[in-house]
């Protein structure tokens, strides 16, 4: 059965945007051609930066003639409902998308498939290498022939392929494992981030690296490799992106940079020699040596003029730097303001968490916004705390505090060392320490709260205050507090183990926020944290609705211990006995709603025997429950209340407590309210058995929760 | 090839596309697209093809005539283009390989780079063009300006001419290139970016300056608000030629008040190198400019939208 093949020629798209969009074109070609029930062996996606292409196999001819018409009809639908980052037009056929659509190819087997898309009709003709540097037309025979045909021109479209080459490169370049003469490091390593990689695989139709040695003297000026190794990849991160090959002792012998070129030598994408450039490729050596070298300059000069002045009087500066988080350009005072806040959240988080010397603490809490106000953090923001490390370290500075400012951002190490790596530029394989932590957790609590005030809300959680200016909705998105993938206040909290209630330190701490302009009270900061933990434990850790439910009835703002109570919570929530007990749980809770606030009874009033049974067994689970509580061990606490049951049963079976004398009723509601207290340590157990019964909550914001 | 062959080169190649060749405007700005002719030239429906030197200050760039890539003072070859023709960028690469700038000897790349413009209230979609990793052109699709969505839309062409120079010439240092035979511009320049930079950092009156801001404000307001009064008019009518009884006469002026609003810009760029705003401050003087550059650009388009 015949391929179908459907290009579209781009002007260069971003390179990380080709990757999503040739993922979408997959997935909407499957759902157009499950409803047209049209059948077909595999979908293959295939991009460069100047096309995207759709390889469907053996696509099923289906009944007569009409699958051409039927393809001319649904295809230009699938590139209309590709949804790029920012769309932009380019003539006035009302088309948008990422860049401008420059040609159709359109084949089902050898037959061109008819269709128009503004003023462009598919052919059979496409567009080859632009090293000529006019349009070289490639005509295409069978759309099997795509990769082949395209191949023969020097263009790679499957981008897995140039992902391959250019690992080849890298590892080439650092294992030593050359064998024709190539300059290789061995020890070396590549420092470059996954989304580097992507960027330059998807930069380039095809890639060939070129190794540029660079010595430490260039025409008798000094060629600035020894700056710290993070600031040298920053500077070289930007455009084409040159990789450091850097050896243990953390000097950087070579970078490599890849051209869109086969390679003079041969198509296998060997590494070209930085010492005897081959013909093709000799004038871009040297280019490329030069946009180093300058690139290099740049990144010196902003190092010097940062390292003029003691690293401590950029904090001064601070006072003229906005603190805006938010794309709606909601002002939070300066980031000076924000210093102060920090420190004093810092101080009060510092002792929940162990080994984090006051002054130290302190000190780093003072320093770590200060590189935000360095030339070199403005001309490469991603080295923001790495920046600030580095000149606290050469100021002196404690170590500690060094360490805490460049791991201010990340403070987790195992997030650092893996997830970190992929997102950002800078390697980090240095140790977290406490004192990032406290900084990171006071940092990121000012955000929110500050977000909070200036009336911002987390998606979905009504607001009287929305679009004060009509350009934007000020709903929160996950993205604003902190970037995707990397750990967020609860997330830290969590992992860190900080048994601390961060809803309480809030609220205490909201006379520091007193200089804002503020759009909501005090009490906003508490709904919002407890929304935002609900949504976490909901999106992020999968615990189910009934559970989040149980949670919610008590205060949320340890996250720590909120989510070993929901741990707890659902590794009994399907035991019978657990069950039972909840369902016991749930009467007394009726009982009470609305009718007592205080936990005050007189044992000595208790008249019927079941309720001096209950008594005693109260006793005796508050005693056992304290240690368990006290360690966290919310699985056994729970284990403690099992043997209530039974004499919870009987209470409630003989004794009468609304129906009784006043005085007689209300010692009874305070005894109860007292035990309601006790298992309200652990949760709502009542809310699971309810939920899980199926009915509806009243008021839940987490609908569509298992 | 020194940097006046090129500009020379880009002249001829421009004009055989039918761009309309026209002088430097002379208020100071920070970058080619700020000029009259790319703003009102990209408005409105009317075809229209234009290239042109600039002459770009940036207060902020300076470094006394002593960083080898950082000037205050430097150049661009502008190009705007309504409609883009669908190929713009063959077009584009041509006129690179007219400058001797062939795709099969240098390395030549288009990394995608938006461009946003806070005072011109414009942005665009496109790329910095890399020449063997040097960037050497802004190239961008002009999606919006002075606040209108564009219909057509516009490609901006920006050359920087000493980029494209030190790629030719293979030099580490802006001041080693070459104006013409005879000239390095070290020579040319040095002692003009020593002085402004001085001038810039240290000497310029904070308070002089913001006066000079306010009146320009308030000059570039008046432009645009239409028919004086017998009063205001009455020195002109002393003047044979400055009488006319055109309707156009009652009309707002925004040529000028375009002029005012960019001396403004320049300003701002000023205040801010010395330091002298609080971010505050800041945007909010340029929300204003921003203001009365979104007025130029409807008082234009109700006037007619033709005679950029």
């Amino acid at each position: 059965m015949p391929d179908l093949l459907f290009e579209i020629g781009i002007e260069d798209m971003p390179a990380l945007e080709a990757p999503c969009l040739a993922a979408q074109l997959s997935k909407g070609a499957n759902q157009a051609f499950a409803q047209q029930n049209l059948n077909y062996a595999r979908i293959e996606v295939f991009y460069t930066p100047r096309r995207l292409a759709l390889l469907v196999h053996d696509l099923d001819k289906g009944p007569g003639t009409t699958t051409i018409a039927l393809l001319a009809e649904i295809l230009p639908g699938l590139l209309t409902g590709l949804r790029p980052i920012r769309s932009m037009r380019w003539d006035s056929s009302g088309l948008t998308f990422v860049r401008p659509i420059r040609w159709l190819v359109c084949l089902y087997g050898d037959e061109v498939v008819p269709l128009t898309m503004g003023e462009l009709r598919a052919d059979r003709v496409t567009c080859g290498s632009r090293l000529s540097g006019s349009k070289e037309w490639v005509v295409l025979r069978d759309a099997s022939d795509y990769k082949a045909t395209l191949e023969e021109v020097s263009i790679i479209v499957d981008a897995n392929e140039r992902r391959k080459r250019v690992d080849l490169a890298l590892t080439t370049a650092t294992t030593g494992s050359a064998t024709d003469g190539m300059s290789t490091d061995p020890g070396g390593e590549c420092w470059v981030s996954e989304e580097m990689l992507v960027r330059v695989v998807n930069s380039v139709e095809y890639p060939t690296p070129i190794v540029v040695r660079i010595p430490p003297l260039v025409n008798g000026a000094p060629a600035c490799l020894d700056l710290p190794v993070e600031v040298v990849q920053a500077a070289l991160s930007t455009g084409r992106i040159f990789i450091p090959i850097v050896l243990p002792d953390r000097t950087i012998p070579a970078f490599i940079g890849f051209c869109d070129r086969p390679s003079g030598e041969d198509s296998s994408g060997e590494c070209l020699s930085g010492e005897c450039p081959s013909g093709d490729t000799g004038f871009i050596h040297a280019g490329f040596e030069r946009a180093i070298l300058a690139r290099l300059r740049d990144a010196r000069f902003f190092f010097d003029r940062d390292r003029q002045r003691p690293f401590a009087e950029y904090v001064r500066k601070l006072r003229n730097i906005d603190d805006a988080i938010h794309p709606g350009g909601c002002r939070f005072g300066s980031l000076w303001e924000k210093t102060e806040r920090i420190r004093a959240l810092a101080a009060e988080i510092a002792t929940a968490v162990g080994e984090t010397p006051r002054e130290l603490v302190d000190r780093a809490a003072f320093l770590c916004k200060a590189d935000l106000a360095t030339e070199l953090v403005r001309a490469f923001p991603e080295l923001r705390g790495v920046a600030g490390g580095i000149y606290a370290e050469l100021d002196k500075e404690p170590i500690e505090v060094a360490l805490a400012i460049r791991r201010h951002y990340f403070a987790d190490t195992a997030f650092a060392d893996t997830a970190f790596a992929d997102k950002a530029v800078v390697k980090d394989r240095l140790p977290s320490s406490n004192i990032a932590v406290v900084i990171g957790l006071a940092d990121m609590l000012d955000t929110i709260v500050c977000a909070v005030l200036a009336g911002l809300h987390p998606n979905g959680l009504q607001s009287d205050d929305l679009q004060p200016n009509g350009l934007q909705s000020n709903d929160l998105q996950p993205n604003d507090l902190q970037p995707n993938g990397l750990p967020d206040l609860i997330d830290l909290a969590v992992q860190q183990e900080i048994d601390l209630d961060f809803i309480a330190l809030a609220e205490q701490s909201i006379d520091i926020y007193a200089p804002l302009k503020k759009k909501t009270g005090p009490e906003g900061v508490g709904r919002f944290l407890t929304e935002y933990v609900r949504r976490a434990l909901k999106e992020r850790y999968q615990i189910p609705a009934a559970v989040i439910a149980a949670l919610s009835a008590t205060k949320m703002g340890n996250f720590y211990r909120v989510l070993k109570r929901a741990h707890a919570l659902v590794e009994w929530q399907n035991q019978p006995k657990f069950q039972a007990l909840a369902t016991s749980f749930a009467k007394v809770r009726k009982i009470i709603a609305g009718a007592v606030d205080t936990a005050q009874y007189e044992p000595g009033r208790f008249v019927e025997e079941a309720e001096q049974g209950l008594w005693r067994e109260y006793l005796k689970a508050d005693g056992r429950l304290r240690r368990p509580l006290e360690e966290g061990d919310y699985k056994g606490a729970i284990e403690h209340l099992i043997p209530l049951q039974g004499a919870l049963d009987r209470y409630l079976g003989e004794v009468v407590v609304t129906a009784a004398a006043a005085d007689l009723k209300r010692n009874r509601l305070g005894f109860l309210r007292a035990l309601a207290d006790l298992f309200l340590t652990v949760g709502d157990l009542g809310a699971i058995v309810e939920i899980s019964s199926s009915r509806p909550p009243a008021h839940d914001n987490l609908q569509g929760a298992e | 090839m020194d940097l006046y062959d090129i500009i020379l080169h880009l002249h001829g190649f421009w004009r055989h596309y039918g761009c309309q060749l026209i002088p430097p405007h002379t208020v100071e700005t920070g970058a080619g697209t700020l000029s009259p002719a790319a703003f009102f030239g990209t408005l409105g429906s009317v075809p229209y093809r234009v290239g042109y030197i600039t002459s770009n200050q940036r207060p902020a760039d300076g470094r006394y005539g002593k960083d080898p890539l950082r000037l205050r003072l430097h150049h661009q070859y502008q190009v705007v283009l309504k409609p883009p023709p669908a190929e713009i960028q063959e077009i584009y690469l041509s006129s690179l390989r007219d400058l001797g700038l062939s795709p099969a000897d240098y390395d030549i790349g288009f990394s995608a780079e938006d461009w946003v413009s806070p005072v011109l209230a414009a942005s665009g979609v496109g790329w910095q063009v890399l020449l063997n990793g040097m960037p050497i052109t802004r190239f961008t699709y002009l999606q919006q300006m002075g606040g209108v969505e564009l219909a057509p839309v516009s490609v901006g062409l920006t050359y920087g001419l000493e980029g494209v120079a030190s790629a030719m010439q293979g030099k580490e240092s802006d001041h080693d290139l070459f104006w013409d035979d005879a000239s390095p511009c070290r020579e040319l320049g040095n002692e003009k970016e020593r002085q402004f930079s001085a001038y810039n950092f240290e000497r310029a009156s904070t308070d002089r300056v913001l006066k000079m801001f306010e009146l320009s404000i308030e000059e570039c307001g008046d432009c645009l608000t239409a028919g004086r009064d017998s009063q205001d008019r009455a020195p002109q009518d002393r003047i044979p030629w400055g009488r006319s009884s055109d309707s156009r006469n009652n009309c707002t002026l925004f040529f000028p008040a375009y002029d005012h609003a960019l001396r403004c810009a320049h300003l701002l760029d000023l205040l801010d190198a010395r330091d002298a705003l609080s971010p505050g401050e800041k945007a909010g003087f340029t929300t204003c400019i921003r203001e009365l550059i979104e007025r130029c650009a409807q008082e234009y388009l109700r006037f007619g939208g033709q005679d950029a």
